[in-house]
């Protein structure tokens, strides 16, 4: 028996074995450690910060982007420079942008609730799936105020999870007790289950914190026209038709992006805004400044004029107007300003003609008409005065002022009976209206 | 050892996934996706309808609104000769050659135009069509609805028409939307609503969001217009046909005193008394649901009834409308489209005239897609017994990215792809769109959607219009259909017309479905006036309920399915 060749036989086939082992278990650490120094390289690396090519007409606005950009390349780790970048391309419409930097910036900052809020708003627009995966994240967070919760609470009622919905709406609460917007979600959801009692009480409530608030007011309506009590439904109803159509619920981390907008217009609404809260010269002075940035545009010159319109100061309005249908005469409410500043002024011929233009340019524009009828009124020209608010009426049939005039017209030059149905449609339109009232009495 | 070996090699693949992250997406949910066959097959071509819509001499680059809204068509047998005809409406303006058309369809079920001298090929900016016999002649009259205006056209009976809006008394110089006829008064005679959308200023230029590039305004750039309603006087007896009059009666029945902007319209007793109510779905505004007094006024309730706003107190787009009891309570349901950014809005009626937004439960927010919808419409397209639910899409805003590049450039950024839901029990939804490649497979810029049974064979079919594209027929291929019945309610002393504001009840094997005779409903649009039932397994009605607009209750007795079935009012068992 030959021993030593097989013992031999035997080593070799061990120290191929072992071999393979070793390469296999070599080949394993290199990737292993290929994969650990990947991480490693992931978690440290800078950001790459993203090349965006954006079309925009408007030079302010791509300054505005360009700046948060920079800001971004200066500091690519900062959660904040990638912020401001999201919430600027958010606030100027370039939503699939917003949510790369927004995205980056959660990664920089994952306990900041923020920049997932806002990711999510924009998701939601596109895959509501992912936007409320997003939105329920964001609620984790421990610093996540109040306003993320109802606002999570709120899709997920749209999707009929009613009990996760009123947990958040009573997180909510407790992070802000008498929160308007948790108590009308909580009356919401009584009013689904058919508890119409727990729903009035919830609404109620949110009226108080929120007075101006037209939602709560309008489900009161529907609460009560379900228990039978339909004259409170009514009232409801009258006081939620009062308050502003647009329900705005404070929503500080939307308002600040939106805030971050350069255009031409949400520089005027901006400065709209101050000018109703009092802050008159603050609001000529940055439409000024609008101005001298767009030397060529009508718009900031238009907004300038009514302003000043607002001021009553008749002049300033005039010239600001006039320079702004020199720049577009074919703007219909640019006519229609300069007109009725031109009449403030008693110059009611040169109004006649602005009033004029407006019509050629829309024939149906019953104010536009209305204005015509005053000026040729002043002029004398009542055949042609009443001519006008006939058209006024036709165009617009609830326009209770043109029903009024026409009748008080038509009343003067001796056709009662056109005269009196004239008057009874504008008291039926404006039953407050006693002019109206008092001219159709003396008709009969 | 070996099996060593294996798992030392499969540790690296695994690590990677653990540090490079590839664990499950915040898109953990997935949505269904539709299997099964098709519904629909597109047959334009087959049929040879051969409809271009246009958009005429106003530059686009003007973005005038009007471009964008419109327009619709109507499904109608115009000659009562069995066979339902199509009318399509252009929107190229009064100075452009391009015409509203007629077709005819022959017994082989092709489609003929028969524009010329039919009296309804005019120009103009087209937006909608209402079809009702405003004469009480059996013979359907038009009412078609423009920017600046309306027109009636009175059917002559020998296909053509004969406009007589002047005449009759007809004066709505606004931006006309959708229209319907409906009994208001319960006298006999149809009379006429009228939406108006806003009260337009062309010279107002807006732009895009982001790009700042002009784009088409916000309705709430402008205010919006009332609703208006006209009285039909009705002819005495033996008067000539064509001395149809109409009284505007818009400030007197109340409609007058609350704006829009409304795009949708939908006639039905709403409160269950009785008495038809007007739904009107305005753009980005409350609805208005203007409930009969019965007196000739209405009081508007769409706040207190749950209607005017979506759950979360919003008004929403608002453009389409469809009607129908997708929940087989045998209260009717309303489902209204909005725009791509928001959710269209399922309502649900229960109790009786109290409406709740109930989108989610229904699972509507589970669809594949999103879009802006328009025209949209209640079937029960496979005929299990359960109505189904489509609606056609296409944005009023640029998107940022391009579905598909087929359409024409200027309109390439507003293409979307329509939807089909299949109702799979009681008013559950399931998104069936991706199983219907040629509904819903390839972007358009769509608007109108009228629904009914073109080629007579009990299945409802679907006509789509698009913005400056090709109208198109899609028809029912749905297989294993359940049975079927198509109800005819009609108003034999009323010259044979259609008993518009009907309720019609089919029981048949222990259950109840209840349909509604009301051709004017989607967005723009004129339906097949037929009721449409589908009864799944039952080969059997076994009586039939109407209760006729004038509040008359009359049963009849039942019959096979898979018919057409004829009611005549005063010829039931009361």
């Amino acid at each position: 028996m030959n021993e030593l060749p097989i013992q031999a036989s035997r080593t070799a086939a061990i120290s191929k074995k072992s071999l393979r082992l070793f390469g296999g278990l070599l080949l394993a650490c290199l990737v292993m450690g290929g994969g650990v120094g990947y991480y490693y390289w992931r978690l440290t690396r800078p950001p790459v910060v993203p090349a965006f090519s954006l079309k925009c007409n408007d030079p302010a606005v791509e300054r505005v982007i360009e700046n948060a950009h920079q800001e971004v390349a200066k500091e690519p780790n900062s959660d904040k420079a990638w912020g401001r970048l999201g919430m600027v391309l958010f606030a100027h419409g370039f939503f699939s942008e917003a949510q790369t930097c927004l995205a980056q910036a959660s990664d920089l900052a994952p306990h900041e609730p923020r920049w997932a809020y806002l990711r999510a708003l924009l998701v939601l627009q596109e895959d509501r799936t992912a936007g409320l995966d997003l939105l329920e994240h964001t609620a984790i967070l421990a610093n996540s105020p109040a306003f993320v919760h109802a606002r999570l609470a709120e899709e997920l009622f749209e999707n009929g999870r009613f009990d996760e919905a009123a947990e958040h709406y009573h997180q909510a609460l407790h992070s802000s007790p008498n929160d308007p917007r948790a108590l009308l979600g909580l009356g919401r959801l009584a009013l689904q289950r058919g508890d119409l009692q727990e729903s009035l009480g919830y609404l109620k409530k949110s009226t108080v914190s929120a007075p101006t608030a037209r939602v709560p007011h309008a489900l009161l309506a529907e609460v009560h026209f379900r228990m039978g009590k339909l004259a409170a439904a009514d009232q409801e109803k009258r006081t939620a038709a009062e308050l502003p159509e647009e329900q705005y619920w404070p929503d500080p981390y939307y308002d600040q992006a939106t805030d971050l907008q350069f255009t031409v217009d949400a520089r005027i609404d901006r400065a709209s805004r101050l000018l109703h809260q009092g802050k008159a010269d603050e609001t000529v002075r940055a439409l000024s400044e609008l101005i001298q940035e767009y030397p060529d545009a009508a718009a900031p010159r238009a907004a300038l004029g009514r302003v000043f319109i607002y001021l009553k100061d008749w002049p300033a309005a005039e010239r600001a107007l006039t320079e702004a249908t020199e720049r577009n005469k074919d703007h219909l409410k640019y006519q229609c300003d300069l007109g009725y500043v031109l009449m403030r002024q008693q110059r009611f011929s040169e109004a006649a003609e602005c009033y004029r233009k407006a019509v050629s340019l829309k024939p149906g524009h019953a104010l536009a008409h209305y204005f015509l009828a005053q000026c040729l009124m002043h002029s004398k020209d009542q055949g042609g005065a009443i001519e006008e608010l006939r058209k006024a009426a036709n165009c617009k049939p609830d326009f209770a002022d043109a029903f009024r005039e026409l009748g008080r017209l038509l009343a003067e030059s001796g056709a009662k009976a056109e005269a009196t149905a004239a008057l009874e449609q504008a008291v039926q339109l404006a039953p407050e209206d006693q002019t109206a009232r008092r001219l159709l009495q003396s008709v009969h | 050892m070996k099996r060593l070996l294996l798992l030392v090699l499969a540790i690296p693949p695994l690590a990677l996934c653990v540090v490079g992250g590839c664990g499950p997406s915040a898109s953990s949910i997935p949505v269904e996706v539709a299997d099964g066959p098709a519904w629909f097959a597109d047959v334009t071509r087959e049929v040879e309808l051969d409809f271009v819509h246009e958009v005429g001499t106003v530059s686009l680059e003007k973005y005038f609104l009007p471009h964008l809204m419109g327009s619709g068509a109507a499904l109608f047998d115009y000659d009562n000769d069995g066979r339902l005809d199509i009318y399509l409406i252009q929107n190229g303006g009064p100075k452009s050659g391009a015409v509203n058309r007629l077709y005819h369809q022959e017994a082989n079920g092709h489609f003929t135009d028969v524009t010329s001298g039919s009296g309804l090929g005019i120009t103009g900016y087209g937006m909608g069509v209402a079809i009702g016999d405003v004469n009480n002649d059996g013979l359907p009259d038009v009412v078609v609805t423009e920017y600046g205006g309306i027109r009636l056209f009175l059917n002559n009976g020998n296909g053509t028409f004969t406009e007589i809006t002047k005449e009759a008394g007809l004066d709505n110089p606004q931006w006309a939307t959708s229209a319907n006829f409906v009994d208001y008064d319960r006298d006999g005679w149809l009379d006429l609503v009228v939406v108006n959308y806003v009260d337009y200023d062309p010279t107002v230029i807006c732009t895009g969001k982001g790009d700042q590039e002009r784009a088409y305004c916000h309705p709430k750039s402008f205010p919006g217009s009332v609703t208006k309603l006209y009285h039909n006087l009705g002819l005495p007896r033996g008067s000539n046909r064509q001395a149809v009059r109409f009284a505007d009666v818009t400030l007197t029945s109340g409609l007058g005193k609350l704006p829009g902007p409304g795009l949708g319209v939908v006639c039905a007793d709403f409160d269950g008394d009785g008495w038809p109510d007007i739904f009107v779905a305005n753009d980005a505004h409350a609805n208005h649901l203007w409930i009969n007094q019965h007196n000739g006024t209405f009081k508007e309730e769409g706040v207190q009834r749950g209607l005017a706003y979506n759950s979360m107190g919003s008004p929403q787009g608002n453009m389409g409308i469809a009607l129908g009891d997708v929940d087989g309570n045998g209260l009717f349901d309303l489902f209204v489209t909005h725009l791509t950014e928001e959710t269209n809005t399922l309502w649900k009626q229960n109790p009786r005239g109290l409406f709740q937004d109930l989108t989610g439960p229904a699972r509507l927010l589970r669809a594949q897609w999103r879009g802006t919808g328009f025209g949209t419409t209640f079937g029960d397209f496979d005929q299990d017994g359960h109505l189904d639910l489509a609606l056609v899409n296409g944005r009023v805003s640029r998107a940022k990215t391009i579905q598909d590049g087929s359409l024409p450039a200027f309109w390439q950024p507003y293409g979307e792809r329509n939807q089909l839901f299949a109702n799979e029990t009681n008013g559950f939804f399931r998104d069936i769109s991706s199983a219907n490649p040629d509904f819903c497979g390839a972007p358009r810029v769509a608007r109108g959607l009228a629904c009914g049974d073109t080629n007579g064979d009990g299945a409802l079919d679907l006509l789509v219009t698009n913005v400056a594209g090709a109208a198109q027929l899609f028809r029912n291929v749905a297989p294993h259909r359940g049975h079927w019945l198509l109800v005819r309610a009609l108003e034999p002393d009323l010259g044979g017309r259609y008993a518009y504001g009907a309720t019609v009840r089919v029981n048949a094997g222990g259950r109840q479905w209840v349909g509604w005779v009301n051709p004017g409903q989607s967005y723009l649009c004129s339906n097949d006036p037929r009721v449409h039932f589908g009864l799944g397994k039952l080969e059997q009605a076994d009586s039939f309920e109407v209760i006729w607009p004038n509040g008359d209750k009359e049963s009849f007795p039942g019959g096979p399915a898979d018919h057409e079935v004829t009611l005549n009012h005063g010829r039931g068992k009361k």
